[in-house]
């Protein structure tokens, strides 16, 4: 497969090679075959799925994130990308989004004799779950739980929780959401000359959302509980700046 | 009207260094008008893939995507409203100026553009 693809670059070889790699354990080698791939094929999704897998194997959870998400962009129906996005959900505890992505991947490959099981084993994990607040969260001391979420830079949950709409806790892959929606504002931001990004605000119906960076590893995101708050930004400032001596009083 | 002559209003709002029509699937320059200092392909490539990133979250929230994003620096604004056939509209603000009535100028345009 090597000289294969020595041959002819644009070989679609590269999807076994990079495959048979991966499960070598030969990462390096497998990652230049993925990437070149991707290079050739960016708007394959099987390119980016292999890509994610060897990211994932890395123990680079964010970037096989990035990869699985993108393979779905260009195939919504990608069973593997949903396995792949099930397992970092798992793996991140955040148990709701890994059993919507394991129905899913259970829908269009319902002879995977694996993902039944996968299932039970987030549903059960999920029951035994309930989420709670933190002591001393600023979030609540302020009186805005269920609109207001304090995460990492990985899109870990710190503090807080948003509702959705019609009232139902919305689900756990906001965290991730607004993580690469943060990196991707720093990167605009720091690209296009827009200096350090200082926050980003959102229009639209329901309400508007306010998103700041309370510190270099932080992201809090308020929503508005109308459809009009025209202080919703001040909040949001006031709430950053208590997240973040919170958040420095901790560590 | 062609597209620049949409965008000629909000280009000429005070503080607006340029404003373009992106395409959201590739993030390419579609049309814009943009001043020396600003470069339109890599506004508009990453204008469209920050775009996604915020169409992503709104799913996850449960919400309609929003009508309107800005990214606040300190050296200026980048304000993105997407509009329908899968473009986006762009314009980048400087710091300092009142992003007000190019917001106004945007939204105005979303329906006319798609």
């Amino acid at each position: 497969m090597k000289l294969q693809l020595a041959r002819d670059p644009a070989s679609l070889v590269f999807l076994l090679l990079g495959e048979a790699l991966r499960r070598q354990g030969d990462l390096a080698a497998a990652l230049v075959i993925a990437e070149s791939g991707v290079a050739w094929y960016p708007e394959m999704a099987g390119a980016w799925d292999l890509l994610a897998r060897v990211r994932s194997d890395q123990g680079e959870g964010d970037l096989a994130f990035d990869a699985w998400t993108t393979a779905l962009r260009f195939d919504p129906d990608h069973a593997g990308a949903h396995k792949g996005l099930a397992f970092l959900a798992f793996r991140a505890g955040e148990l709701d989004r890994s059993a919507r992505h394991v129905r899913r991947a259970l829908e269009l490959s319902p002879a995977d004799p694996a993902l039944g099981e996968v299932l039970a084993r987030v549903s059960r994990a999920a029951v035994a779950r309930a989420p709670v607040e933190p002591a001393g969260s600023p979030l609540f001391a302020a009186g805005v739980s269920g609109r207001a979420l304090l995460v990492d830079l990985r899109g870990g949950l710190l503090d807080g929780r948003v509702e959705s709409p019609a009232g139902t806790l919305a689900g756990n892959e906001i965290g991730p959401a607004l993580a690469g929606l943060s990196r991707d504002a720093e990167r605009t931001a720091r690209l296009l000359g827009l200096g350090r990004w200082r926050r980003i605000s959102l229009a639209g119906k329901p309400g508007p959302v306010e998103i700041r960076g309370p510190t270099s590893d932080s992201i809090l995101m308020l929503t508005g509980p109308a459809a009009t708050e025209p202080d919703l930004g001040a909040e949001a400032d006031r709430l950053a700046s208590a997240s973040g001596a919170w958040l420095e009083a901790l560590r | 009207m062609t597209l620049p002559e949409l965008l000629e209003p909000a280009v000429r709002t005070s503080g607006v260094a340029g404003a373009m029509v992106v395409s959201r699937d590739d993030g390419l320059l579609v049309a814009g008008t943009i001043r020396s200092q600003v470069n339109g392909s890599a506004v508009a490539a990453l204008a469209s893939r920050l775009a996604e990133r915020v169409r992503v979250l709104a799913e996850a929230m449960g919400r309609a995507e929003p009508e309107l994003i800005e990214l606040w620096g300190s050296e200026g604004t980048l304000l993105a409203a997407p509009a329908g056939a899968g473009l986006l509209l762009v314009a980048v603000v400087s710091s300092g100026a009142d992003p007000e009535p190019v917001r106004r100028e945007l939204l105005r345009l979303t329906d006319k553009v798609a």
